[in-house]
């Protein structure tokens, strides 16, 4: 962990209860005091840095001006933390420290530490995966961009070719950059949780290697000085660049802009575009004064070619445009993240104040009046992030959602429509491709959109193909396969119903094969067994079930075609017997085989006709449940798929997303603090006065189900338990359905 | 709304309409696209292409699966084939010298049964 100034501390010099946030910096311990060293000019620039810091956070904290000059003093506090983490980064290989071992205070134990308004318990947790065999961060990046870049390589390379047209050598081939890709992605996977919660966090929107390979070209292997120079030179780059769009959607540098027609076409958007030019402009001159004081000449980069609206339509410009309306967008998400932050920070401090005063004795006039200063001054604080808040418009607008909505019933329509064939497999798009072409709904790749278990099963004629049938089995995975596990691990509600499932398994084979439901289960079963051996203790989870499921599917596809092959065999077997039999005994219309003994010819062989089979389902199935299973990894799919619909999920609508994987469950809104809930569950369930520490288990479980992680500013896990929680607890609004189910079970056994 | 934004409505809309994920998921996030976050509206277009290309992948797996597994069981069809001919051959070894009227009660073709 990086070296914590003590100064950050004061911080909250005007607020004497600690809160949660402060409560791991107290953990850290002083600062570490440093010989003349090599690396002197680093501390001196970290000491810099950290004043920096300390500065810019008490101008948020207690700003009263404007809300532009606030969300500058929030990005600027940011940078300088991402400034001052580059720095450290830059320093971790060569600096030798004191030889003295950093000791810290001893961690307070559990029921001393804060999270809400009262007096909540935290438990010191170490950060659990660091390590001193761990990578850096940018050791981690590389690994992430050779896992990515070999899934490129791998994705090209079967991009436009079709497996029935693939060579020998062209499925081995790809079979080893498949293999290649697959090792590469595990390396990268097992050292990405061995970092930091808080890098990791900082490193999960990066889904894509075009993003992957930017942050790692932004990130420093530098001077100190240089990478404060380099660092303000980018920020002012990206200022120029973000006032270069406010400048296009306000119709240009100089013009007057019209108003309801600026890019985004929102109502009154003009005027806060306005409002954040004003701010960029002074954030720039800031940036620029100061690299003069640095002695750095601030060279004037290329001015951003000037679009008129005329041109932005034009088909050249389109991906431009897209790439500055996204870093436009990721700039103002990051402010809404920080201004939500402080909202909820003020909040906690609005409660800590509160409760402080409730607890003044009558005489304690001057402290009172203190107190209540204080409270008025952080309400106002907070009042100022509501009303921006409110006044900021977030979204595309209804004409974006009315497109999107006209292109998803237009694909979904021609898909209910039977234009795509069962013998369309979707092919296979070049990575990355993101904007490079323009896309209409036609030349969309397209996944038949009727759910597996809604359809009948086909059983395609024999010598047809079997692909549409495969695409529907194989989207049964990702339907009830992948995100069903993603949520089941968040609510722990995974289920058995192994016996069920091959129940339905035979039923299935019976309806395909025409068999007898004995027989088909007697298939079912000796399938199940096969996959089963393989599977071995992976065979419990949700996930695995659905490899299991289509793996058994996939290998009755080949059985039941071979049964076919077997009867065929049996009854040319038998009539080539019984001719070499009666031209052998020159018999001439009469049996030579009685019905019995042909059934019992017939049986024998069957029987061996099956043994062989049996070694190549075995064999079937171990191939095809690893390889399944190596690809629906479940980390990666939440990595890099479900982990942005997830976001979009949880965010869209006030958690109504969120309230649709918790239907059924009993919740109740987030008021203050989800320790406020604890603490009241816990007298409503007959623990009248609550210890911290009881509180603090009842608050976990609370976390837990209701899929939150309590973070510490910085994003490191706080408390570990719910570390595989979707939101922060920083980011939850009133109102947010804390699910309540799982308390009474805590309470019982505390 | 400038070309570029219709451009990602209109690549959202398509991948969602063929996303596997559930459809009562896909009406939340069309429902909500307005409202949404850009930064979030970027990152779920990112999401859905990620989640296109990997279920490309596990359809080309499964197919490559099963070209190869083809290829594996004609060799056992031949296989079976034949076994099922040195079974006739073997059984006709030990049927042919026996009376008709024998032949046609006996209980071949237990292969630990003499042929008389």
């Amino acid at each position: 962990m990086p070296p914590i100034a003590p100064n950050m501390a004061d911080v909250e010099l005007d607020n004497p209860l600690p809160s949660n946030r402060e409560v791991d910096l107290d953990l850290v311990g002083p600062e570490i005091p440093r010989p003349d060293s090599p690396v002197e000019s680093h501390l001196e620039a970290m000491e810099s840095l950290e004043e920096e810091i300390r500065k810019a956070q008490l101008s948020v904290d207690r700003d009263k001006g404007l809300l532009v000059t606030m969300q500058g003093d929030e990005e600027r506090l940011k940078d300088l933390i991402a400034r001052r983490d580059a720095l450290i980064l830059a320093q971790e290989a060569p600096v030798e420290l004191t030889p003295e071992p950093v000791v810290g205070p001893s961690p307070e134990p559990a029921g001393e530490a804060q999270i809400g308004p009262e007096e909540s318990p935290v438990e010191a947790t170490p950060d659990q995966n660091e390590s001193t065999e761990a990578l850096s961060l940018r050791e981690v990046l590389v690994l992430q961009e050779e896992a990515f870049s070999a899934r490129k390589e791998m994705i090209n390379f079967r991009h436009g070719k079709r497996v029935e047209d693939l060579t020998h050598e062209e499925q081995e081939e790809y079979k080893r950059l498949r293999s290649v890709s697959q090792e590469k992605r595990k390396v990268w996977q097992a050292e990405l949780v061995k970092l930091p919660n808080d890098q990791q966090e900082d490193l999960k929107d990066l889904t894509k290697l075009k993003q992957v390979q930017e942050r790692l070209e932004n990130l420093p292997n530098l001077t100190p000085e240089q990478i404060l120079t380099e660092s303000l030179l980018r920020e002012l780059a990206e200022k120029k660049r973000q006032l270069a769009i406010i400048n296009l959607q306000l119709g240009g540098d100089n013009e007057i802009p019209r108003r309801n027609v600026t890019a985004l076409g929102l109502e009154g958007e003009t005027k806060e575009l306005r409002a954040s030019k004003r701010a960029l402009l002074a954030q720039i001159a800031e940036i620029e004064e100061r690299l003069t004081n640095e002695g750095v000449a601030v060279v004037e980069p290329e001015p951003e070619p000037e679009v008129s609206r005329e041109e932005a339509g034009s088909e050249e410009e389109t991906n431009e445009p897209s790439r500055l309306q996204r870093s436009w967008s990721e700039s103002k998400g990051r402010v809404r993240r920080m201004l939500k932050a402080s909202y909820n920070e003020l909040t906690r401090r609005m409660g800590e104040i509160n409760d402080r005063i409730s607890k003044l004795n009558p005489w304690d006039a001057w402290k009172r009046l203190q107190a209540t200063r204080e409270a008025d001054r952080v309400a106002a604080q907070r009042q100022q992030i509501e009303d921006e808040s409110r006044r900021d418009r977030v979204g595309f607008g209804t004409r974006f959602k009315e497109s999107a909505q006209r292109a998803y019933r237009s694909v979904r329509n021609r898909l209910r429509s039977g234009e795509t064939s069962d013998e369309t497999v979707p092919p296979a798009p070049a990575l990355e491709q993101t904007t490079a072409t323009p896309t209409t709904p036609e030349s969309i790749p397209v996944i038949p959109e009727t759910p597996v278990l809604e359809q009948s099963v086909p059983r395609p004629e024999k010598g047809k193909s079997w692909k549409g049938w495969l695409v529907e089995r194989t989207k049964g995975l990702f339907t009830f396969g992948i995100w069903e596990q993603v949520q089941a691990r968040r609510f722990a509600k995974g289920t058995k119903t192994a016996a069920k499932d091959l129940e339905n398994f035979a039923s299935q084979i019976q309806k395909e094969q025409n068999l007898s439901l004995e027989d088909a289960m007697a298939e079912a079963q000796e399938i199940q067994a096969a996959v089963e051996i393989e599977e071995g203790e992976g065979t419990t989870g949700i996930n695995s079930r659905q490899i299991e499921r289509v793996s058994r599917e996939i290998t009755a596809r080949k059985v039941g075609e071979n049964n076919e092959h077997i009867n065929e065999t049996i009854l040319t077997t038998i009539a080539s017997l019984e001719d070499r039999l009666k031209k052998y005994k020159g018999v001439s219309g009469q049996e030579v085989l009685t019905e019995d003994a042909k059934n019992k010819i017939a049986t024998e062989i069957q029987r061996r006709l099956n043994e062989l089979r049996g070694a190549y389902i075995q064999e079937d199935a171990k191939e095809l449940t690893t390889m399944l299973r190596d690809n629906l990894e479940p980390d990666w799919w939440k990595r890099v798929v479900y982990g942005g619909i997830e976001s979009a999920l949880w965010m869209v609508g006030g958690y109504v997303g969120y309230g649709l994987l918790t239907a059924g469950k009993e919740t109740v809104g987030l008021q203050t603090t989800i320790w406020a809930i604890a603490k009241q569950q816990c007298i409503e369930h007959g623990i009248s006065n609550p210890s911290n520490t009881e509180i603090m288990k009842v608050a976990i479980q609370l976390c837990k189900d209701s899929g939150v992680k309590v973070v510490t500013k910085a994003g490191e896990i706080l408390w570990s338990e719910t570390a595989s929680g979707v939101v922060s607890d920083t980011a939850l609004s009133k109102g947010f359905p804390v699910v309540i189910s799982g308390a009474a079970k805590v309470i019982a056994a505390l | 709304m400038t070309q570029a934004i219709e451009q990602l409505a209109l690549e959202i809309g398509e991948l969602l309409a063929t996303s596997p994920i559930d459809s009562k998921i896909k009406t939340l996030i069309l429902d909500h696209l307005d409202t949404m976050p850009e930064d979030l509206v970027f990152r779920l277009k990112d999401a859905l292409q990620n989640e296109r290309d990997e279920i490309n992948s596990v359809l080309f797996d499964i197919e490559l699966f099963m070209k190869e597994q083809d290829e594996r069981w004609v060799k056992l069809e031949e296989d079976q084939k034949k076994a099922a001919t040195e079974i006739a051959d073997e059984l006709f070894e030990k049927l042919k010298d026996s009376p008709a009227t024998e032949t046609t009660h006996t209980d071949y073709p237990k292969e630990e049964t003499p042929a008389q």
